[in-house]
């Protein structure tokens, strides 16, 4: 009795030190992720968000959101933060990585428990630093958001077929309608989950368990009614596909754009080691339980169902489609690989860490890069706009919708786009011209209207892509 | 099957057979200027100086006038400061009315830090509306680009040109890459040990 008590000490003991290492691991993530906070500089999707939940209440973002090609729910979870902490971009910034933290969190307890705590360690490290993973953590839009809720739904879906706790289901849910109503392409995993779970209940022929899934996909549906009709109009807007539109059906685009940080055939590499996991998966069959074979072979399968579905659905109406929309692709490649790798033997083991752990590094230099490499312009041409450019200054754009990234660097300013603006009524005036890409006066306006400009060039913000400030004063004759 | 894992390894480091590409090249400008007419035998050579130890290719521009006869060709020849010749092309006047911008592979290994050059010697009976493009400004001048003689008279210009290099990757590549070969390698160690061992799997 007494060995037995002995036992289960050691046993409790050692889960509270992986559980202990798990959470330092993710403290100090967190850390690393909050130095990626300071960040001066938005690209034209986060002035968007900027100005959507600062300048609208709750009412206000759903009815904006009604009208774009988002949903409202990570615009809704951003204005309650502004509410509590102030509208500061650092505060915006942390809007997208506590999704990550909380997936961190949900990886130490659920991946830990099925797949132990090596796995767990390097899927923690991956979510944080894995390329792409790390840039949406840091980018104010709601990719990291989604990210976790598919995640959460991924393990709760696993739960839900082997465990018998009613919560699992609850949880279920609530990722499942979260991650619809943060992003549109979290359909596509949650449905294929789904199918994953009814196959397995009818395989163990469970009606109970039957009539449970069939409860869950009713309120799945019922939660997502108010939504669908709002739904159908924004397709109906989006209308016909974008001429000229690149269809990018290359896995290896998509590993070129998600795996890129700076190393040799990173993306190539990658890939390979994605694919051969699964080889290894079917050649190391008796290393995993039926319940661990079939759960990875449905992530992989996923993966090849969401990548082909998600462009085709992308190439079906006029918004351009971006492998963000399925940024969960990426969670499932690295849980795949490290579900498989640690699994093998020690020395694939420690190869997959060292190559995890400096992916990781290389991912967290580019994106450091990304985040302030720009900063001492940006605050030179601050200084710049307020010196030298009037409160009510007019400024004229030249590339479409750009007013929206711009307004965030000049807030009250009025903004004329090149094809609104008239010369004619601007004779006597000056005004700023934002020079990014697009058109520019022809000859024949500058002969006419003599046109005096002055070259600003050296002075302008990075974002989408650095712009140049002109000054162009028309005079009266 | 370990041992091949390690000779993989091996070949990224310190063998090297795996470089990461480096790229030096003329200016990006607009500033360009050209040579003289290369008329019917004439000989241009650009001297440079080997920035990596492994050269993967060469590239040169032409602009070309309004005159341009069939029988005109370019000979191509990069050859090491002793003379000794590594590569040899021709151009023939079609491939330079398509496209006057040349390449040439060349994949050889090549001392670091030491002198090479590239000599274009024009072919024809005629004299055909011929330059090269040159970069008149010493900021635009390609890394290592040392001396550009037309008929052996020194011009003031280097050519507008581009070297790709091969360059051994740095440690973090190096590991990275040992780390690729290791999973790989190790996993299919693994499934050799196992049928060796008689472990059931699905190859057995």
């Amino acid at each position: 009795m007494n060995l037995q008590s002995e036992k289960i000490r050691v046993l409790q003991n050692r889960k509270n030190f992986q559980m202990g290492f798990l959470i330092c691991e993710i403290l100090i993530l967190t850390g690393v992720l909050a130095s990626l906070t300071h960040g001066k500089g938005v690209d034209w999707d986060e002035a968007f968000t900027y100005k959507l939940v600062t300048q609208n209440n709750l009412a206000g973002i759903i009815q904006a959101t009604a009208s774009d090609v988002h949903p409202p729910l990570y615009y809704l979870i951003a204005k309650l933060f502004v509410a509590v902490f102030g509208s500061k971009l650092n505060v915006f910034t942390w809007v997208s990585i506590i999704p990550t933290v909380f997936g961190m969190l949900l990886v130490s307890v659920y991946i830990r428990k099925r797949w132990g705590t090596l796995t767990a360690a390097i899927l923690i490290w991956c979510l944080a630093l894995g390329p792409y993973l790390l840039f949406y953590s840091c980018e104010i839009r709601m990719y990291s958001w989604m990210n976790f809720f598919v995640l959460g739904a991924l393990l709760m879906t696993r739960e839900v077929v082997e465990e018998k706790k009613k919560c699992y289901w609850l949880f279920l849910f609530l990722f499942s309608v979260a991650a619809v109503y943060t992003q549109y392409f979290s359909f596509l995993p949650l449905f294929f989950f789904y199918v994953y779970i009814f196959l397995q209940f009818l395989r163990s022929r469970s009606k109970r368990k039957l009539l449970a899934l069939a409860v869950l996909c009713t309120a799945d549906m019922v939660s997502y009614l108010p939504w669908i009709g709002i739904f159908c109009k924004q397709l109906q807007i989006s209308g016909n596909p974008v001429k000229g539109y690149e269809f990018r059906f290359s896995p290896v685009v998509f590993f070129e754009e998600t795996f890129h940080t700076g190393l040799e055939a990173e993306a190539i590499l990658m890939m390979v080691l994605f694919l051969s996991a699964i080889i290894f998966l079917i050649l190391f069959r008796k290393k995993f339980t039926g319940m661990e074979f079939s759960f990875l072979r449905m992530l992989f399968l996923n993966f090849i169902f969401c990548f082909f579905v998600s462009q085709w659905l992308g190439s079906l109406n006029g918004h351009f489609f971006s492998f963000r929309y399925i940024i969960y692709c990426v969670t499932f490649v690295w849980i795949v690989s490290s579900a498989i790798y640690i699994r093998i033997s020690p020395p694939v083991r420690m190869s997959f860490i060292i190559w995890s752990v400096i992916l990781g590094i290389s991912g967290y230099s580019s994106v450091y890069a990304s985040e302030y490499g720009m900063n001492q312009k940006m605050s030179y041409t601050e200084q710049f706009i307020r010196q030298n450019v009037a409160s009510d200054a007019e400024l004229v754009y030249n590339m479409s919708t750009f007013d929206t990234l711009f307004e965030y660097y000049m807030p009250g300013h009025r903004f004329i786009y090149f094809d609104d603006l008239k010369l004619d009524e601007m004779k006597g005036k000056t005004f700023w011209f934002i020079q990014l890409g697009g058109r520019d006066f022809t000859d024949a306006a500058k002969q006419a209207y003599h046109l005096q400009i002055e070259d600003y060039k050296g002075f302008g913000y990075t974002g989408m892509k650095q712009f140049e400030l002109e000054r162009v004063t028309v005079p009266v004759s | 099957m370990i041992l091949l894992v390690l000779l993989c390894m091996m070949s990224v480091w310190p063998f090297g057979l795996i470089q990461s590409e480096k790229i030096c090249s003329s200016g990006d400008t607009e500033e360009y200027a050209h040579t003289r007419v290369l008329a019917a035998g004439s000989v241009i050579r650009q001297k440079f100086t080997a920035q990596e130890s492994r050269l993967r290719e060469v590239s040169f521009t032409f602009a070309l006038g309004t005159v341009m006869y069939d029988d005109t060709s370019i000979e191509f020849e990069l050859a090491s400061v002793s003379g000794k010749v590594l590569v040899k092309k021709d151009f023939s006047a079609a491939q330079l009315k398509e496209n006057p911008q040349c390449t040439v592979s060349v994949n050889k290994w090549i001392h670091k830090g030491k002198q090479y050059s590239f000599t274009l010697k024009v072919k024809g009976n005629r004299t055909s509306d011929i330059y090269l493009l040159e970069t008149p400004l010493v900021q635009n001048f390609a890394p290592g680009n040392c001396g550009l003689l037309q008929n052996g008279q020194t011009l003031q210009g280097q050519s507008y040109a581009k070297y790709v290099y091969g360059r051994p990757l740095n440690g973090r590549n190096v590991i990275f890459i040992w780390a690729f070969i290791g999973t790989i390698g190790f996993s299919m160690a693994e499934i050799f040990a196992n049928r060796k061992k008689g472990v059931p799997s699905i190859l057995s």
